[in-house]
């Protein structure tokens, strides 16, 4: 009995690589907290944060380099059309933080008509939204110049490179601010509301291991939870302990600054009612058509058989 | 002389044939999804269907371009600097480190306060390369013009030789090994400045075809764009060997030996 009891104690917990696909950043607080509160420890678990860029982490999972990360569903998508073997199992923003941004206001269709628009790439989340948003406008892509500037929206919109860029309401429009700009943006209306970032594994890690996904996201939830109910608690936390380098007083304000444009991301009226995890499955279904629509492979309408939505975090209710 | 042109052909065309084969016999074996490793016959079809759907020759033309005229910009900043910094000691010793410091540093470092600077057209891409390929040519520079034999140097001021034709007489030849180094170094390195730079967003390029099927999980995409980056590179080193050979003509020293 004392040598189970020892064993049981002494066990080894098990190492989860959790790639963020971004570099460090307050935005991934939850897991710093439940990382610092110990709540990966209470599971079992010891987090290792991957800080791998884009698509390259999605073949990362599939090859059980890393055992979870996130993406955008639309990359999750295409990569399980295309035959990659991963799982979504759980959605951390309830919709796509994506806007359209501008030092002018020049967001609408006829306004918007010849200008030049900034972007990361002609593939992924910032793509799709373009498009979306544009047809919103009664505009296609024919209508606008597209200029692709990787990840340099802020300076290539504070330079006049571009008239507009597409990037994340929760980001870019708080650094342009800081630098004393006045910025316009506009995000996706509710025909095109898609599911935000989520949670995905391998196939075969999922099947050997639910359990081990269950403590994972139970854990992550519960950090989630905790970044809601006390916004600044946790920063300062995260700040102390994992981002030392935004303790000085500008980059501390932008970050909070971040946090706070975040935190509705994480929440909607499916949360409220039903808790932290899953987003309502008609954002599934609408991105799915979208992509069906876009690509012409009707693939995408399975979206059920590569996005499992069992797990729920029995957390109260932000 | 075509006899040996067409052995050497024959060699090539072999080569890319068991290069094939030993891809071909990696996919029997271990099998791997499409998605990881694609078999030879998968990327073909791609690069026929992306050359039938011609988004690949203006991505080829752009980056032709940006190695073209970056490469030659490179090559000749790096001839004119190096000799300025050969025929002064003084500029050598107070240059130098600065120019192994410059050097030492990724150019993806800073290629991103060129974008800055400079926009994220063309222009930039063209920089980058231009600078990838610049240090190494006035490194070779410097050190090919230092390769004159001192007797020659002497029996050219014995004769009262003017600065000219001392240049073209002994310094020129002496230093044409170095140079033609130089460009043999820069060649390849001048298609991976292009890729860089277009790295950085630019919306066109074989860089850009890379990001972009890296993007959209499109593995066979990316086996084409390195693939085509690779013979770019090739035929450009190939290039750069000709020049040699028409520079050097019958003193290559090779050629005296056989």
């Amino acid at each position: 009995m004392i040598a189970l009891l020892c064993c049981l104690f002494l066990a080894e917990p098990t190492k989860v690589v959790y790639a963020a696909g971004y570099i460090p950043n307050i935005q991934f607080a939850p897991f710093y907290v439940a990382d610092v509160r110990g709540y990966y420890r209470e599971e079992g678990l010891v987090l290792e944060m991957d800080y791998t860029m884009g698509p390259d982490v999605m073949k990362l999972v599939a090859l059980n380099k890393v055992q979870f990360a996130s993406a955008d569903p639309d990359g999750f998508l295409h990569a399980v059309v295309r035959g990659l073997p991963l799982i979504h199992v759980a959605t951390l923003y309830q919709r796509y933080p994506l806007a359209l941004i501008a030092k002018e206001p020049l967001l609408q269709g006829p306004t918007l008509k010849g200008k030049r628009i900034g972007i990361s790439g002609t593939y992924g989340s910032s793509y799709l939204g373009l498009k979306a948003m544009l047809a919103e406008m009664g505009l296609a892509l024919e209508d606008i110049t597209l200029a692709t500037i990787g990840f340099t929206q802020v300076s290539a919109l504070q330079n006049n490179q571009v008239d507009a860029v597409m990037g994340y309401v929760n980001n870019e429009p708080i650094h342009l601010e800081s630098l004393g700009e006045t910025v316009y943006t506009r995000t996706l209306g509710p025909a095109f509301s898609f599911p935000g970032v989520g949670l995905m594994t391998s196939r075969t890690f999922f099947e050997k291991n639910p359990d081990l996904v269950q403590k994972f996201l139970k854990a992550t939830f519960r950090g989630m939870a905790d970044v809601l109910a006390d916004p600044k608690g946790c920063f300062d936390l995260v700040v102390k302990e994992k981002l030392p380098e935004l303790q000085n007083e500008k980059n501390s304000k932008s970050a909070f600054q971040i946090l706070e444009a975040t935190l509705p991301y994480w929440q909607s009226e499916r949360v409220s009612e039903e808790g932290l995890g899953q987003c309502d499955p008609q954002l599934w279904e609408q991105l799915a058509k979208n992509l069906a629509g876009t690509t012409g492979n009707n693939s995408y309408l399975d979206w059920k058989t590569w996005v499992n939505r069992d797990f729920q975090s029995n957390l109260p209710k932000p | 002389m075509w006899q040996r042109f067409g052995w050497r052909t024959v060699h090539a065309v072999s080569s890319v044939w068991v290069l094939i084969l030993i891809w071909q016999a990696i996919i029997w074996i271990f099998a791997p999804p499409v998605w990881l490793f694609p078999d030879p016959t998968t990327v073909w079809k791609r690069f026929l269907e992306l050359w039938h759907l011609k988004a690949l020759q203006p991505h080829i033309w752009t980056t032709g371009t940006e190695v073209v005229i970056g490469y030659a910009v490179g090559i000749g900043f790096g001839m004119l600097s190096g000799y300025a910094i050969s025929q002064a000691r003084m500029l050598e010793k107070l240059l130098t480190p600065y120019l192994v410091a410059a050097n030492s540093v990724p150019l993806v470092a800073f290629a991103p306060l060129l974008i800055l600077w400079f926009g994220n057209g063309m222009r930039t891409k063209i920089i980058v390369t231009a600078l990838i390929v610049y240090f190494p040519m006035t490194v070779s520079t410097i050190t090919g013009f230092h390769q004159q034999s001192p007797w020659h140097r002497r029996l050219l001021e014995s004769l009262h030789a003017s600065k000219w034709q001392r240049f073209l007489i002994i310094e020129l030849p002496s230093a044409i090994p170095g140079l033609l180094a130089g460009m043999k170094i820069g060649a390849p390195l001048a298609v991976v400045g292009a890729v860089v730079g277009e790295f950085l967003g630019t919306g066109e390029g074989l860089g850009h075809l890379i990001l972009e099927a890296n993007g959209l999980l499109d593995t066979p995409q990316l086996f084409v764009a390195i693939i085509i980056l690779a013979l770019m590179g090739i035929c450009f080193y190939l290039a750069t060997l000709g020049l040699e050979k028409l520079l050097t003509g019958p003193w290559n020293h090779r050629r005296r030996n056989q």
